[in-house]
C-alpha cells in the first residue's frame, strides 16, 4: 500500500466516523447508576487496598521470620563449634 | 460538583468523545463501554476533590477517554468490525454500501496495530491533533509519537503487500 493510498483510508475512516450517529440514549445510560457504580469502584479500590496491607504485613512477618531463624542458625553453628572446638 | 451540572457536562461532552472513542476502539459498543468509564472517573475524581483544575475539565475528559479506549484495547486486542452497525444518517443504499466497506476497511487497518501505534496514528491523522498535543494525552515525547508513527505505516504497508 503506498502513502496516498493510506492517506485515503485515514480519510474516509475520518469521515465515515464524523457522520456516526450518536446513540439516542447514550446520555440516559452513561448517567444511569453513576452514584452506585462509583460506590462499587470506592468499595473494590478500598479492598484492593486491604489486600495490598494485608500481603506487606504478611512478607513483612514472613521476612522478619526467615531473618530470625537465619540469625538462630548461626548462632547455633557457632556454638557448636565452640563445643568442637573446646578441649 | 452537582448532579444537575455532571449531567449537563456528559450532555455536552459525549458527542465528541463518543466520536473519539469510536475512532480509537473501532466499535460502538467497545467506545460505549470506554465514555462509561471516562465518565466515571471523572464523577470520583470530581466528588473526591481530586480534579485539581490545571486543565479545563473538557480537555481532562478528552484525556481520560483516550487513556479509557487504550486500556480497552490493551484487554481487547480483538476489535469487532464496524461494518455491522454504521448508520448514516442520509444515505442511498449504494452509497451506504461503500461507506461500510470503507469503514470495515479502515478499522480492519488499524486493528492490525498495537494500541500505542494505532492510538498515535488516530489521534494525530484522524482526530487532527498535532504530534505535541498527541504526546501530551499518550504521556510520551514527541519523538515517541513520530516513532510510533513511523512503525504503524511500516506495519500497514508490510500488511497490505501480497
Amino acid at each position: 500500500m503506498t502513502e496516498s493510498e493510506l492517506e485515503s483510508r485515514l480519510r474516509s475512516y475520518r469521515e465515515a466516523t464524523a457522520r456516526v450517529e450518536v446513540p439516542a440514549e447514550l446520555t440516559r445510560r452513561i448517567l444511569a447508576g453513576l452514584p452506585q457504580r462509583a460506590h462499587a469502584r470506592r468499595s473494590l479500590r478500598d479492598a484492593l487496598g486491604a489486600c495490598a496491607v494485608a500481603a506487606c504485613l504478611g512478607l513483612g512477618s514472613g521476612l522478619w521470620a526467615t531473618l530470625e531463624t537465619r540469625a538462630l542458625e548461626r548462632q547455633l553453628f557457632l556454638q557448636v563449634n565452640v563445643w568442637a572446638d573446646a578441649p | 460538583m452537582a448532579e444537575d451540572d455532571f449531567s449537563a457536562l456528559v450532555q455536552t461532552t459525549s458527542p465528541r468523545l463518543y466520536r473519539l472513542a469510536l475512532r480509537l476502539t473501532g466499535s460502538p459498543s467497545d467506545a460505549e463501554d470506554v465514555l462509561q468509564e471516562a465518565y466515571l472517573r471523572a464523577y470520583l475524581a470530581l466528588s473526591e476533590g481530586r480534579f485539581e483544575g490545571r486543565a479545563s475539565l473538557a480537555t481532562w475528559l478528552y484525556r481520560s477517554t483516550v487513556n479509557a479506549a487504550l486500556d480497552a484495547l490493551r484487554r481487547r486486542r480483538r476489535r469487532l468490525a464496524l461494518s455491522n452497525w454504521y448508520r448514516p444518517a442520509t444515505s442511498q443504499p449504494a452509497e451506504h454500501t461503500e461507506a461500510r466497506a470503507l469503514l470495515a476497511d479502515a478499522a480492519a487497518l488499524l486493528a492490525a496495530l498495537p494500541p500505542e501505534q494505532a492510538g498515535a496514528l488516530v489521534l494525530t491523522q484522524v482526530e487532527g491533533l498535532t504530534n505535541a498535543e498527541a504526546a501530551e494525552l499518550l504521556g510520551c515525547t514527541e519523538g515517541a509519537v513520530e516513532q510510533r508513527l513511523i512503525r504503524a505505516r511500516a506495519t500497514l504497508r508490510r500488511r497490505a503487500e501480497p
